[in-house]
């Protein structure tokens, strides 16, 4: 039996969107759930963690969710006694994404007894550096302290030498479940999320969900997709892609939650911003999916499902070569399954690059839909490689263990 | 300064990709226990400097187990084997080089040479013909005892610019 930390404070700080509590919540239901680990989970936007949650922001602290005991941070917080006790007693220290500490808390760190395991969680990348830079620690100092504290970067990943991916441990069984009957569990999902579309499901039904950034791509994509022979019925929750969506429809109001919109074959239904497990399910039940930044793009993966990365754009292109690294691994590990690699995942590649760089992808998804069934089939083959390695909470636990020994 | 210790970068690679932190890996050297660690950081991570006195010095003679130099004001210093690290392959009776000699709270912690030194081979492999390109390497030993690869036309006797931070062969050299 492995010994697991007993408890482990998660710092975030929320940069924009859902995306980094989006990692951290999963990791810190993944510890209570299934290593029993006291988790507080620190962030500094209350209100956007509460619309996360579906919580009022005044009950974020009160009691527990899901297990988790939610804290108020900020750069310039000054943790009282009882809640820099309770962190410097954490068995595992967790700043997620970089985020730089309090100083406060770091002197208080500098007089403690003992520093916990202290880690770095970084963004997911699959770039060569990442396995020789995963778990290399940098020595800190801290005040009043002679020796220096380590912490510890944690890289997810997708190789051995990395530390992961999120996966909990029935995520596989969740999907199979749900792609076993899948006409059925579409017709409940759509049931639940698009009522005033009931009853228009057909087994020809292309159902795709739409996740993304702002994008200049969208346009010609949902243009391809009404001129389909086959019906496409496009799943927008609320967000970032539907000004884009918006601007296809060239509709007077702004579709609301529950609305939906024809275009030819093509309807678009904008549903509500989702819970995690809900999310799952939508992801499981899509024929393709549109995600973006890490959490989304994860998740997908473990649907089995062909999917589109929309990355977080940066500046000068730079997120271009962390597009191509992923790119790359996965047509590598396709490549190994069936040589040559085959035209459709060749078609996928292209498509999800001109879509990164802003280009027409009109004609690319004309060419791409037919070839969904072949995705499919490759997407399962990417699934389980990936859950052939350890997840990234088992990678985490293994670490502790490994140094608190 | 680290922890209320002296650390020198030995290597340092700068990474930045994507929506992640751009971090530098650093190769560290604890100057008071010779302690050698690898390292990463936030590229933004900040440091309190070490201000380090130097000297120019020349090598003089080997005391066991003292390496003695000699700085212009003909001064001696005695450093160990142990703080001389790599630069201990290059030092040999009679070298001219001018080096550094790097103190901290009065000790002298380590000796830099010049980025570029010269050598003499004393032992290789004869070349074989035709190959002047410079590019087919061999090996050769130095006084020291020191094996490196150099050009395949080098010849005993001959002598080669080092790159000392390297240990790489640079060029043959006429003397």
């Amino acid at each position: 039996m492995t010994a697991v930390p007993q408890r482990c404070s998660i710092f975030c700080a929320i940069v924009d969107n859902f995306g980094d509590i989006g990692v951290c919540w999963r990791l810190a239901r993944q510890l209570v759930a299934e290593y029993g680990v006291d988790v507080t989970l620190w962030v500094d936007d209350a209100a956007l963690v509460a619309k996360f949650l579906k919580r009022a922001q005044a009950e974020l602290c009160e009691e527990r969710i899901e297990g988790v005991q939610i804290g108020i941070w900020s750069s310039s917080w000054e943790p009282s006694a009882t809640e820099s006790d309770a962190i410097i007693s954490s068995n595992l220290l967790i700043e997620a994404f970089a985020c730089a500490l309090p100083e406060t808390l770091l002197s208080a760190l500098g007089a403690a007894a003992r520093v916990p395991i202290w880690i770095n969680l970084e963004y997911l990348s699959a770039e060569s550096w990442v396995e020789d830079h995963h778990l290399l620690a940098s020595l800190v100092s801290l005040p009043g302290r002679a020796d220096p504290a380590q912490k510890t970067f944690f890289f997810p990943g997708f190789t051995a030498r990395t530390g992961g991916l999120l996966r909990e441990s029935d995520l596989l069984v969740r999907h199979t479940l749900w792609q076993r009957e899948e006409q059925i569990e579409r017709q409940r999902l759509l049931t639940e999320l698009v009522p005033a579309l009931n009853g228009s499901l057909t087994n020809d039904l292309v159902l795709v969900s739409l996740f993304t950034y702002e994008s200049e791509s969208l346009g010609g994509c949902l243009a391809a997709m009404a001129q389909d022979h086959v019906p496409t019925l496009c799943l927008v929750p609320e967000g970032r892609s539907l000004s884009s969506v918006q601007r296809f429809l060239e509709l007077p109001d702004a579709l609301r939650v529950g609305e939906a919109a024809v275009r030819g074959a093509l309807s678009i239904a904008v549903i509500p911003f989702l819970s995690q497990d809900d999310y799952d399910r939508l992801l499981s039940l899509c024929d393709f999916n549109f995600v973006r930044g890490e959490d989304s793009f994860v998740r997908a993966q473990w649907a089995a499902r062909p999917l589109l990365w929309h990355i977080y754009p940066q500046q000068e292109q730079a997120h271009l070569q962390k597009l191509d690294a992923f790119l790359d691994i996965q047509g590598e590990e396709s490549q190994r399954e069936n040589a040559p690699q085959a035209a459709s995942s060749m078609a996928l590649r292209q498509f999800v690059r001109l879509w990164n760089l802003g280009e027409d992808c009109q004609e690319l998804w004309h060419h791409l839909r037919p070839q969904l069934p072949e995705l499919r089939e490759q997407a399962g083959k990417w699934q389980q490689h990936l859950a052939e390695m350890p997840d990234l909470a088992a990678n985490l636990m293994r670490f502790c263990h490994t140094r608190s020994r | 300064m680290i922890g209320g210790s002296p650390w020198k970068v030995q290597k340092s690679e700068f990474t930045k990709s994507g929506r992640n932190t751009a971090i530098c890996k650093m190769k560290l050297k604890n100057l008071l226990n010779g302690m050698q660690t690898e390292t990463v950081y936030k590229a933004d991570d900040k440091f309190e400097m070490v201000v380090l006195e130097q000297k120019e010095v020349t090598y003089s003679y080997f005391a066991d187990p003292m390496y003695v130099f000699v700085d212009t004001e003909f001064e001696q210093i005695e450093i160990e084997k142990d703080d001389l690290d790599a630069v201990i392959d290059y030092i040999e009776d009679g070298m001219e080089d001018v080096c550094n000699a790097v103190f901290y709270n009065d000790k002298v912690i380590s000796i830099d040479l010049p980025n570029t030194i010269t050598r003499e081979i004393i032992y290789t492999e004869p070349s074989a013909r035709g190959d002047t390109s410079g590019k087919v390497m061999k090996t050769a030993r130095l006084k020291s005892g020191k094996e490196m690869s150099v050009s395949a036309f080098c010849e005993i006797g001959d002598f080669v610019e080092i790159d000392s931070r390297t240990g790489e062969y640079k060029s043959r050299v006429k003397r």
